[in-house]
């Protein structure tokens, strides 16, 4: 190899460590390029070296062209190299960053829910899932709806178990869910297989009583619906809405559109009905029980009023108080609270 | 119902150690509901009947006198002040020291006058047994001396506050709930003490006729004769005032603890008052009577009377007349033992408003074929307490005699009711322990039931006595249930998605009363400008004004909730109501017409980030609004001013409608004036839609996928018209219908005087170009944008900046 050749491959070889030289105290890309231009660009150093290329032996030509290449490889990699070190120390920089993860989060926060609805939505969903359908009717009914085709004739004592409001144009406010029953039924036949939540009507105002308040009815009918259908149902209910070890109790009672009749309890899930947990308990006051509703089989002469055969279908019905639910569920003392809307009250209810 | 467990225990064996809670339980498993129980005379202790031996005055004190008594081995001298001081032989009361009496007193020796007297010799009142009473408490001398008062008085005591449902007026009475007893048990009724101390053979009597059967099916008049009218015995007194009646004397006493007793309704005349004889019939229009309230009665056809030849004499089942009053010169007495019919009772009850123990259970039945029992049970008790005699044979008339029901019941229809695999046998054996006797047939039996349970008449009635009786409490089979889904939409699910829409935006759900003051409706009607909001159907018996007539808006509730919360210091307000209001209907007879709304309003200051925030406005609630319509997909919803509405600002308010022009609903700023007659201080900013339009309107959701090429952006600055709108302007710029343009928004709406010329806005716009298929180049939006801008210029005068 000529003299040439070697100055050439070694001045390539200074070009690269002049180059590192000169970018080590860049601290941007822009300006490294610039430096980078003035070595390898068109009018750069080793543009300027290349040109004696042409008076070397051939022989010698790879070895330079070789070198040349590892020049500008090696450029290129200070440049990177370069830029590492400086994105390292940005990131260094920026890791010290710090602030007071203790502050509240910026912007507004969500609304809610009233337990209400958040009760009902609950309800709604577990009678879903039992496959249920939800179904509504309006508040201004016929007394026929009411009353009569819920085999409770005018003149019947049990017409006084509610104290009913009465509306101009010879209707009434519901005193109940059930008219949504009679709607359902007269809209078609059997299988029938709904829950009616809404609100209902009462003359009563005091501390126990509002004169307006949500149920929620179920209603099953079909041709082989019974009894045990309906402990079944109230059992899966009340283990999903109140937990997997309640139990229910069944109580004989009256109620004229259903025979035979029961009262619904759900063993206290507060003090789980066990002493001596159960004589102290607030909630079901030491009984170990707590009333969440009426039920029974469809009594015969509602099935007749709504042009069913009563001799081919049976079914069962439930009823139960929404507020009262809320009041278990959420551990709410004073159901008056529902009906105050105070917002330190109600923003204790997040949406689910 | 007030049931005493002392009585109960008169009448029914129950099993060795049963306590209140046992028969509290049993009850309320039999579908007695005990809704709880009153403990009676715990506070009365130590107090001892007493012999008196000798009484000597007191030395220093004229109206004392020294008492010496004897209780069992213990004899003491008592300083007592009594007027009534029975003479030696007879029992009185006796508080030793360390008795205790209601209220917490505990007595001690304590001088009286200089003479030291051990406890004190004690009234009714003392012992909490009674509200008056004339000096101290005198026992028959057949007490025992020694035994503790209150056990020889029987006033310890439970009493059952039970709840007897409608249609079980068997069960209206002690002896009722014991043959409920006796039945869950399986133990016995003990005999009634039928006795009478003396029947004479003949004597005062009097004939009874029925002219209207219907109305009265069976009655009965006995006759006791040669009474005396006095207090009743301390112990019948306590049971009623247990039982929540009051004594009275002898006599009405005797009639209401039968009534207790057995169920059955009895009035006793005053015999020697009546004319006679007895006639039972329905009432003639406009007869009138005084009853033993002292008012006067105009009578109307339906009621039933009982008359005398002179005139009404009572009002049948509901309550008794002035003339033929029990009173204390009373000396024989005519008891009258009937059933009448409910509704004829139950009418004439609720038209006078008069409900009595007696009309409460006859308007639910009353038993006709155990009347023979209640009426010498209550002659027997008459001649006894009051010192008279029976006088043999009692007048019936009984046109109507009640059979006992025949009631089948289907082995099959059981099984499928019930669910459960139950034999007819089994059904045979629960019913006869409720006294209903079967007999078996073929596919199952027939069921006779006695006249008391008018409330057995079809097969399911059967059965759920045949459940009753233990079967409730058997444990359910979940397994019983299959999901299987649900074919039909809710219908809730509309308000639901909106309640969920509006918290999401930041507000609180509220629940207001359906019902308001007519006065919220005339104030947020302006005075019934608005004529749909004014006019709401009225509650036509309300509870109160509160709640007189139906909302036709959420506005009032929604103030309602407001002012409580401003009141309690709460000023940062964002609620809202999802709820139905009821309109008048469009003819007269129809149904009123109900809406689903949704409302909500918000007042206070925004959610500034660690400072106050500005104070919300307009466009916060604007928000809140488009927030709700984007989630019923609805992007491209309009606002339309004026709004009209009254309630609202008119100048800071809009309707809002549908692309379609539907209209949704409207929002804004309260109305000053109003909110000045509503009482609400701060600006409120309130917006109320319809569901059901909304829900309507809803387009179905179609997504694009991102736009492959990317868009180049121009914005554009001029004055304009302040009353040129930005909805105007984003049409004018529309109408170049330029292709390109994708998007366009506005950036700023400028308004400051210092800057702006009078009548002007500065507007800044900004707009977005993109091409589906190909980027474009700035000439190409420079184009485009040009296009765009002119096509406003040319249909507004806009000055470009
Ligand atoms: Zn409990």
């Amino acid at each position: 190899m000529g003299t040439l050749a070697q100055d050439l491959i070694s001045a390539f070889e200074r070009l690269t460590a002049e180059f590192s030289a000169e970018i080590a105290s860049l601290s941007t890309e822009q300006d490294m390029r610039a430096v980078q231009a003035r070595y390898l660009g068109k009018k750069g150093r080793a543009t300027e070296l290349m040109k004696a290329l042409g008076r070397l032996p051939p022989v010698d030509r790879p070895a330079v062209g070789e070198a040349a290449n590892r020049a500008r490889a090696a450029i290129e990699q200070a440049v990177q190299a370069r830029l590492g070190e400086l994105a390292g120390a940005d990131l260094a920089a920026d890791l010290q960053r710090t602030l007071d993860v203790t502050l509240p989060g910026r912007g507004r926060r969500a609304g809610t829910l009233h337990p209400l609805t958040r009760v009902r939505l609950e309800i709604e969903q577990i009678f879903h899932g039992m496959g249920f359908e939800v179904r509504t009717g309006p508040w201004i009914e016929t007394e026929w709806n009411n009353f009569d085709a819920l085999n409770t004739p005018a003149d019947h004592p049990a017409r006084d178990m509610q104290d009913t409001f009465f509306v101009e144009g010879g209707f009434i406010l519901r005193s109940h869910t059930s008219p949504v029953q009679i709607r359902t039924m007269l809209a078609g036949p059997p299988p029938v297989k709904i829950i009616a939540p809404g609100n209902v009507f009462r003359r009563d105002d005091d501390a126990t009583h509002t004169p307006m308040f949500p149920q929620c009815e179920g209603l099953h009918v079909d041709r082989n619906v019974s009894f045990e259908d309906l402990k079944a149902t109230l059992i899966v209910f009340v283990q999903r809405f109140f937990g997997p070890d309640t139990q229910i109790r069944l109580r004989p009672s009256f109620f004229p559109f259903t025979e035979p009749s029961a009262e619904v309890d759900a063993s206290c899930f507060l003090c789980e009905g066990k002493q001596p947990a159960r004589s102290t308990c607030r909630l079901c006051k030491g009984t170990g029980w707590l009333e969440i509703g009426g039920s029974g089989m469809v009594h015969p002469n509602v099935l007749k009023a709504v042009g069913y055969d009563r001799y081919d279908v049976t079914g069962f019905a439930f009823g139960m108080g929404l507020s009262r639910m809320a009041m278990l569920k959420y551990g709410v003392q004073d159901l008056r609270l529902f009906y105050e809307n105070d917002l330190r009250f109600l923003c204790q209810f997040p949406m689910s | 119902m007030k049931i005493s467990l002392n009585w109960l225990r008169e009448l029914v064996e129950l099993p060795e150690g049963t306590e209140l809670e046992a028969v509290a339980q049993a009850l309320t498993e039999q579908g007695l509901e005990v809704e709880g129980s009153l403990a009676k005379g715990r506070e009365l202790a130590g107090v001892l009947v007493a012999e008196v031996l000798d009484i000597k005055p007191h030395p220093n004190a004229n109206k004392l006198r020294i008492v010496r008594v004897r209780a069992g081995q213990r004899q003491e001298s008592v300083v007592c002040g009594a007027s009534n001081l029975p003479p030696p032989g007879n029992r009185v009361c006796w508080a030793p020291p360390g008795a205790r009496l209601p209220g917490g007193h505990t007595l001690d020796a304590r001088e009286v006058r200089g003479v030291l007297s051990p406890g004190m010799i004690c009234s009714e009142i003392e012992m909490g047994l009674a509200d008056q009473a004339d000096g101290i408490l005198i026992l028959p001398p057949i007490a025992e001396s020694g035994v503790e008062v209150a056990k020889y008085l029987g006033v310890v005591d439970d009493v059952l506050e039970v709840n007897v449902t409608p249609n079980r007026p068997d069960a209206l009475s002690h002896f009722g709930i014991a043959r409920e007893l006796a039945a869950h048990f399986g133990t016995r009724l003990k005999p009634a003490d039928l006795a009478t101390v003396a029947e004479q053979a003949s004597g005062i009597t009097m004939d009874v006729r029925i002219d209207d059967p219907a109305a009265c099916p069976r009655y009965t008049a006995s006759f006791v004769a040669g009474v005396t009218v006095a207090p009743s015995p301390v112990t019948m007194r306590l049971r009623l005032q247990g039982c929540g009646i009051r004594a009275i004397s002898n006599l009405v006493d005797v009639t209401n603890y039968v009534l207790l007793e057995t169920g059955h309704p009895l009035h006793a005349f005053d015999f020697d008052k009546l004319a006679g004889p007895i006639v039972v019939r329905r009432a003639r229009a406009g007869e009138t009577m005084t009853t033993l309230d002292g008012v006067d009665r105009v009578l109307v056809a339906e009621d039933v009377v009982i008359t005398d030849g002179s005139g009404p004499v009572a009002l049948a089942g509901v309550m008794g007349g002035s003339t033929s009053e029990i009173s204390p010169s009373t000396r024989n007495v005519l008891l009258e033992a009937a059933t009448f019919e409910p509704r004829s009772i139950r009418r004439t009850s609720r038209r006078l408003g008069l409900v009595s123990e007696a009309s409460y259970r006859f308007e639910r039945g009353v038993d006709a074929n155990s009347i023979p029992f209640a009426a010498q049970r209550a002659a027997a008790l008459l001649a006894k307490l009051g010192g008279g005699s029976v006088v043999a044979g009692m007048v019936d008339r009984y046109p109507r005699p009640a059979l006992p029901a025949k009631v089948k019941l289907r082995t099959s229809r059981l099984q499928r009711v019930t669910g459960v695999d139950y034999p007819a046998t089994f059904a045979r054996d629960q019913l006869s322990r409720l006294g209903i006797t079967c007999e078996m047939e073929a596919d199952g039996l027939c069921a006779t039931v006695p006249t008391f349970r008018p409330d057995l008449r079809i097969e399911e009635d059967l059965i759920e006595e045949i459940l009753r009786m233990g079967e409730y409490g058997k444990p359910a089979h979940k397994e019983r249930i299959r999901s299987n889904a649900a074919t039909q939409a809710n219908p809730e699910a509309p308000a639901d998605r909106a309640r969920a829409l509006l918290a999401s935006a930041g507000l609180h759900e509220i629940v207001s009363w359906a019902f308001v003051p007519r006065s919220a409706l005339h104030a947020v009607s302006a005075d019934g400008a608005q004529k749909e909001l004014a006019d709401g159907i009225a509650v036509q018996n309300p509870i109160s004004s509160d709640y007189e007539v139906m909302r036709t808006t959420l506005l009032p509730g929604l103030v309602d909730a407001l002012k409580r919360n401003l009141a309690r210091g709460v000023s940062d307000a964002w609620l809202f109501e999802v709820g139905r209001v009821v309109r008048r209907p469009a003819k007269p007879g129809q149904v009123p017409v109900e809406r689903a709304h949704a409302a909500g309003l918000i007042t206070g200051r925004r959610a500034e980030w660690l400072k106050p925030g500005e104070p919300v406005d307009f466009y916060d609630l604007k928000r809140v609004v488009e927030d709700l319509l984007r989630g019923f997909g609805l992007s491209d919803a309009k606002y339309r001013v004026p709004a009209g509405v009254s309630f609202l600002h008119p100048g800071v308010s809009a309707l809002v409608t549908a692309s379609t022009d539907a209209e949704l609903g409207c929002l804004g700023e309260i109305h000053p004036a109003i909110a000045r007659r509503l009482g609400i201080e701060p600006r409120v900013f309130y917006f109320e839609l319809a569901i059901a339009p909304l829900y309507a309107a809803t387009a179905s959701l179609r997504a694009e996928a991102p736009p492959r090429f990317p868009s180049v952006a121009r914005d554009v600055s001029f004055w304009s018209d302040v009353s040129l709108s930005a909805d105007a302007q984003r049409a004018g710029f529309l109408s170049a219908n330029e292709p390109l343009l994708r998007d366009l928004a506005v950036l700023e709406d400028f308004r400051d005087p210092k800057y702006v010329p009078a009548g002007k806005k500065g507007m800044l716009w900004t707009m977005t170009y993109r091409a589906p298929d190909r980027t474009l180049t700035d000439a190409e939006a420079d184009s485009a944008h040009g296009r765009v801008v002119k096509a406003l210029a040319k249909l507004h005068v806009i000055d470009i900046r």
